[in-house]
């Protein structure tokens, strides 16, 4: 029994480092391989203003699908029910939302002012100090905040798969990420995003899979909710 | 000339996006709390889950997926931003 928990301990340690390399060489490779037709600012800033549908969809996936989806929102789900599942839905709508509303307009825009960064394009379009220095501020405060919960998140998640201490956890998570991203600019995270995102999605759907068949059908799974209390199945909060 | 048409091509799709979000609101707020809100022991099950939840979560994602799909396909256009860079 020990020695199971052993090898399965070194197994994911080298899972996990197999693949936090894999994604550290590719964003390495796509950074060098990146074209110079651009200039070096627009490619490492904005992937030279040209990226398919399919990177943009699984972006978007690995960017929402974050943390706070697999650590933190399933908790809060097997307390307040069905609920919470209620609520997490609404985000579908600001995917869409945004992209239709802002997308045309800040890319029409922004490629008149080549702009690089929101602070820039706001510069151009207000002309004003305080709008600089309030935009550049709140991106730092709010973006700050989202990203340390980010890092706790994955160092635990390191920490509790591979069984290393929080701390060196962590210090792998944020140095790899650092390192990417710093090298390989705005094309690189996208890459990784996309093939994180793939996993992220064929990854859900065999743990939703694998849980229905593990319940025994969806049925017994909503009655046992039931049985336990039935405002675990109703939209409000329990 | 050329800028002016990107605008207005622009400004329709973020009605139509204003649009969408609208109805999709209405169908996750109807179904969810008009369905849901009576005792759970009344509750109508469809494939397993409640039906609240099946129109309002599942069908409502399902359908503005399809939704978002139709309209970015059939009422989308797209706009050339290299255009006016030949002009200075």
């Amino acid at each position: 029994m020990r020695r199971r928990v052993i090898i399965d301990e070194c197994n994911s340690k080298l899972t996990l480092f197999i693949s936090v390399g894999l994604i550290f060489i590719i964003g390495l490779l796509v950074s060098k391989a990146s074209d110079n037709k651009s200039s070096f600012i627009e490619e490492y800033y904005l992937g030279g203003r040209q990226l398919g549908g399919f990177v943009l969809a699984m972006t978007m996936t690995a960017t929402y699908g974050s943390a706070s989806s697999f650590i933190g929102g399933p908790g809060v789900a097997y307390n307040e029910g069905l609920g919470w599942v209620l609520l997490s839905v609404t985000q579908v709508a600001t995917g869409y939302f945004t992209l239709m509303i802002l997308g045309k307009r800040f890319a029409i825009i922004a490629k008149k002012y080549k702009a690089i960064t929101m602070v820039d394009f706001l510069k151009e379009r207000y002309q004003s100090k305080w709008v600089v220095f309030l935009s550049s501020f709140s991106i730092i405060i709010f973006l700050f905040s989202a990203m340390a919960a980010q890092w706790i998140g994955g160092g635990r998640l390191i920490e509790s798969i591979t069984g290393l201490s929080y701390h060196s956890a962590l210090l792998i998570f944020v140095i790899t990420v650092s390192l990417y991203v710093t090298f390989g600019g705005f094309r690189a995270v996208t890459l990784t995003d996309s093939i994180q995102g793939s996993i992220m999605l064929i990854g859900t759907i065999i743990l939703l899979v694998s849980i229905i068949i593990s319940g025994g059908g969806i049925s017994p799974i909503m009655a046992d909710l039931q049985s336990e209390n039935p405002n675990l199945i109703t939209p409000i909060w329990s | 000339m050329k800028n002016k048409h990107a605008y207005q091509i622009a400004n329709r799709e973020a009605l139509i996006g204003i649009g969408l979000v609208i109805f999709n609101f209405l169908w996750w707020f109807g179904f969810a709390y008009g369905l849901g809100k009576e005792d759970p022991a009344e509750y109508q099950f469809i494939l397993g889950f409640p039906a609240w939840f099946f129109y309002s979560c599942i069908v409502g994602v399902l359908l503005m997926a399809f939704l978002v799909f139709i309209i970015v396909k059939l009422f989308f256009k797209d706009i050339p931003l290299n255009e006016e860079e030949g002009d200075h």
